[in-house]
């Protein structure tokens, strides 16, 4: 096989991944952008004869929306924040002191990130009762930040990893503690490390639909995941075109954060992987 | 736009010049984990501003000694004392020595300015003090253009002259080198060693330099100090160690070409080496046993001697080496005048001079006197 079959089957595999995920997307932009009579024709009127962002009108000017989405960025921001926080003593630790047990417990904290929300919700929800912590959004914080921390102390640990020991023994040297070293030399190196960390769990939360559909029920309370679903639930399908504008102003900010951040952060890791 | 001022060769890089200090390990042991003892017990005088080269082979112990010095290991047993006062329980933020490391470890998210004031941030210099101290250093080490620029933009010889820069402008009580110059290419070495010593009689800092090239070792220290495997083998100024090597180690380690030796017996009369050759006694009561070292300007040319054939010749301008094989003694370089008429192949006889030999204990190493 000639390289340049190889790269046309990669571009192909490219393609027909995007269609897979953009066709759900441009279906929401579809519906977003109908009159309610539209909805009705279904897929016969992809592009809409009289497109209308009345829908998005309405969906913005409704302050229980705005409420929905400030609750999910409360949330992931956050709970990613504690999960770096709470990660990243645990990654230094990890990439600097060796100890007894080292391997295993690298690998046990990876194996956490495996058991999935799903399995432990019921006793989870059982354990925040007991707590009285049900209905609150530090309970949500708090579950976010105990799912993100396995994954967070691996990405941080590699960064720390890239930081040469060097450097920390030059500030020593200089006359730094070991705080002041933590503080001007090793946590500004490993910054792409911890950004890393910070968005990846950020995405995690804003995807995280169970967690908080099961630990609230107050309204003012949801994030814009479980406020849609409940929405979705208890409405008739004449708001349809409503839901599908509701989806679009939920997802479509995360992806545009996402994509740009996702640049800033290759270029971050380029630049530190070239400084040799 | 810069302009580039040569400080004067004299002047003082502070107004303020508190000399180096003195320097003494006592008994000075690390053991790591596992394995024989990286240091097996040191012990060491320097007196202020001396520049000491410590020389040795990979893995004999000169780093580790050096991070002792420097706080960045604690010692197992023993004494470093700095100034007189015992150091082992400080820190190394609390030692006031500065380090070059083999790789310059400059911080790669600062500036050149930035890398070279932090250790005065740190120790509470005002920011105009540190600007007036990184601009001064900065001159002499002719790295005013550079001032703004990231690591990561430098070349090797610059990065080098920022990583001196940053030792440098604290004043520190002493300086110590980790191998510095071995990331660089030869010219630059070169030029780098003859800076150093430039910088060291002007600014005159105890040193310790660390390094694994005995042509280093000769050329920059006021004295050389040779390590094998954890051990002190010898300390003495440069001629000291190459005119009389204390150990086989020593007189093979120091000095290129290497030393050639032949085991031998030494009698009343004669020095007989292994195959029945046999050369005049040279002068020394022992007898016995013997191992034979001669040094490449301890043989010549000769009408009469060994028998022995050119292999190669390596001219280096101002003189010639050249190697020659013979039944006695193995292959022995040996230097020639620049030009000699000679081409590999020829003939000829070499004559060692038994007043330049010297005598090792072939069981012990030692040497004979
Ligand atoms: N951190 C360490 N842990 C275990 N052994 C070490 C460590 N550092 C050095 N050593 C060992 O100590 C010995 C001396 O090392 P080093 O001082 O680096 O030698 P040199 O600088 O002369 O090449 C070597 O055998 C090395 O393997
Ligand atoms: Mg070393």
């Amino acid at each position: 096989m000639t390289p340049r079959v190889g790269d046309m089957l990669t571009y192909l595999a490219g393609i027909v991944l995007a269609a897979l995920f953009l066709m759900p997307l441009l279906w929401l932009v579809s519906l977003s952008l109908r009159t309610p009579a539209e909805v009705y024709l279904g897929a016969a009127r992809f592009i809409p004869e009289a497109p209308t962002l009345d829908n998005f009108r309405q969906i913005l000017t409704d302050g229980a929306f705005g409420t929905y989405l400030w609750n999910a960025v409360k949330l992931c921001a956050l709970g990613a924040l504690g999960a770096v926080i709470v990660a990243t003593p645990a990654a230094y630790a990890a990439s600097r002191f060796t100890f007894r047990g080292k391997g295993p417990l690298m690998v046990g904290i990876l194996m956490v990130q495996m058991i999935s929300p799903l399995v432990v919700i019921i006793p989870l929800y059982r354990y925040l009762d007991r707590l009285g912590m049900l209905e609150s959004h530090l309970s949500v914080i708090a579950v976010y930040m105990a799912i993100g921390v396995p994954l967070s102390v691996w990405l941080i640990k590699v960064g720390f990893d890239t930081i040469p020991p060097a450097l920390e023994e030059a500030a020593a040297i200089d006359g730094c503690n070991r705080a002041d070293i933590l503080m001007r030399i090793t946590l500004p190196l490993a910054a792409p490390a911890l950004a890393s960390a910070f968005i990846l769990n950020m995405i995690m939360g804003w995807s995280q639909f169970l967690v908080p559909f099961i630990l609230l029920t107050r309204d003012g309370q949801l994030p814009i995941a479980v406020a849609i679903y409940n929405f979705a639930g208890s409405s008739s399908a004449s708001t349809t075109q409503l839901l599908a504008a509701a989806c679009l102003v939920a997802v479509v900010p995360a992806l545009a954060a996402f994509l740009a951040l996702q640049r800033l952060i290759v270029r971050a890791i380029m630049a530190g992987a070239v400084k040799g | 736009m810069n302009v580039t001022i040569q400080a004067p060769q004299t002047a003082p890089m502070h107004d303020k010049t508190p000399q180096g200090a003195t320097l003494r390990l006592r008994d000075l042991v690390k053991r790591f984990a596992s394995g024989p003892p990286a240091v097996a017990g040191i012990n060491l005088d320097m007196a202020a501003d001396e520049f000491v080269v410590l020389v040795g082979p990979s893995g004999c112990g000169k780093s580790t000694t050096l991070r002792l010095i420097a706080g960045l290991e604690t010692a197992t047993s023993g004494d470093i004392e700095i100034a007189g006062k015992r150091v082992n329980d400080q820190g190394a933020a609390q030692r006031d020595v500065a380090m070059v490391f083999q790789n310059y470890a400059l911080y790669p998210h600062m500036t050149v300015a930035q890398n070279i004031a932090f250790g005065l941030r740190r120790r509470g210099v005002s920011r105009a003090e540190a600007k007036a101290a990184v601009a001064e250093a900065a001159r002499a080490l002719e790295l005013t253009d550079l001032m703004h620029r990231m690591p990561g933009d430098l070349s090797g010889g610059q990065k080098q002259r920022v990583a001196m820069g940053r030792a440098i402008v604290r004043n520190p009580r002493l300086f110590l080198f980790d191998e510095p110059l071995s990331n660089l290419d030869a010219r630059l070495r070169l030029t780098m060693r003859t800076e150093i010593k430039r910088m060291h009689a002007r600014v005159p800092t105890t040193t310790i330099y660390v390094t694994h090239d005995q042509t280093e070792a000769m050329t920059m220290a006021d004295r050389v100090v040779v390590m094998n495997a954890g051990r002190i083998e010898q300390i003495g100024t440069p001629m000291e160690i190459y005119n009389t090597p204390v150990s086989r180690f020593v007189a093979e380690f120091i000095g290129a070409p290497a030393m050639t030796f032949a085991d031998g017996v030494l009698t009343d009369t004669a020095l007989t080496l292994g195959n029945g050759l046999r050369l005049p006694a040279p002068a020394t009561p022992h007898r016995g046993p013997v191992t034979l070292g001669l040094r490449p300007e301890a043989l010549r040319l000769a009408s009469t001697g060994l028998p022995a054939r050119l292999e190669l010749l390596e001219p280096l301008g101002a003189e010639t080496l050249a190697l020659w094989q013979t039944d006695a003694l193995g292959p022995v370089w040996v230097r020639l005048n620049p030009r000699p008429d000679l081409r590999p192949g020829a003939t000829g006889c070499l004559q060692p001079d038994m007043t330049r030999a010297h005598l090792f204990d072939p069981q012990t190493g030692q040497r004979l006197t």
